[in-house]
């Protein structure tokens, strides 16, 4: 488990086996989506993993910034034969995913 | 961690933080100078919250005008040059709550909306314009009361 706290977004990262799991706490905006970008850069640079998650339950504020970094680990992982999974998302957060349609691009679960 | 103060992040940020406020006969006015930095969008969107709530928004309202105020704000200071202000104000009346923010600078790049940003902004706003000129970029938001409680 490696846990980082930062510029009000708190990452915290669990192995799973052949899955790795970011779970985020706090606000995912301009200031604070470079840091789960770079997060996910550790994770992909450090491992083999193919299966990324997003726990984005502890997600008080996401803008299009932070859309936008879920769009850019989406391709990341598509680029290495594997997938990025949105999972516990909260009413507010699977509004605006429906709003803009990445709903559909993403794997949201419950 | 880092316990920073707000002040101390202005003082870091080569700014300083303003904020006036002024009670109408119909609503509020506040006035506030932020450093053109993604650490003090916090502080307009909660201003524009506690603004929203006052308004009797409900709180989905309140959290489009959450997402609009941060949208407009992070746009306007994108590639802002350091040490530049956002300067922001908020208008209640009786019936909405408008914002106007600016800021001065020299701008490589048209004063444009992601798309992604776009689409949202189309969704949570109920009315914004942007505009830049004269090395000011500036926007309008504009967020009304519901109808039902407009007269009470």
């Amino acid at each position: 488990v490696f846990d980082e706290s930062e510029n009000g977004l708190r990452i915290t990262t669990t192995e799973l086996g052949d899955a790795t799991l970011l779970a985020l706490q706090g606000e995912l905006d301009p200031l604070t989506a470079p840091d789960l970008l770079a997060r996910v850069d550790d994770v992909l640079s450090q491992s083999d993993t193919t299966h990324l998650v997003f726990d984005v339950g502890g997600l008080t504020f996401i803008d299009s910034s932070g859309l936008r970094t879920l769009i850019a680990t989406k391709r990341s992982m598509l680029e290495r034969g594997g997938d990025l999974e949105i999972r516990n998302a909260t009413m507010k957060t699977r509004r605006l995913l429906e709003i803009t349609g990445l709903d559909t691009f993403l794997q949201v679960t419950p | 961690v880092t316990d920073w103060s707000t002040a101390d992040l202005a003082e870091r940020d080569n700014g300083r933080l303003e904020q006036h406020q002024v009670e109408t006969d119909d609503g509020t006015i506040v006035q506030m100078g932020l450093p053109a930095s993604p650490r003090f969008l916090r502080l307009a969107r909660l201003t524009g919250a506690s603004l929203g709530a006052d308004l009797g928004l409900s709180l989905d309202e309140i959290e489009d005008l959450r997402v609009a105020v941060d949208e407009l704000c992070a746009a306007a200071i994108e590639d802002a040059p350091a040490g530049s202000m956002l300067q922001l104000e908020f208008r209640t009346s009786t019936s909405h709550l408008a914002l106007e923010g600016s800021v001065l600078g020299t701008w490589d790049e048209p004063f444009v909306l992601h798309p992604v940003a776009a689409a949202l902004l189309e969704i949570v706003a109920d009315e914004f314009s942007l505009d830049q000129q004269d090395g000011r970029r500036s926007f309008q938001l504009q967020a009304k009361r519901p109808s039902h409680d407009a007269n009470g």
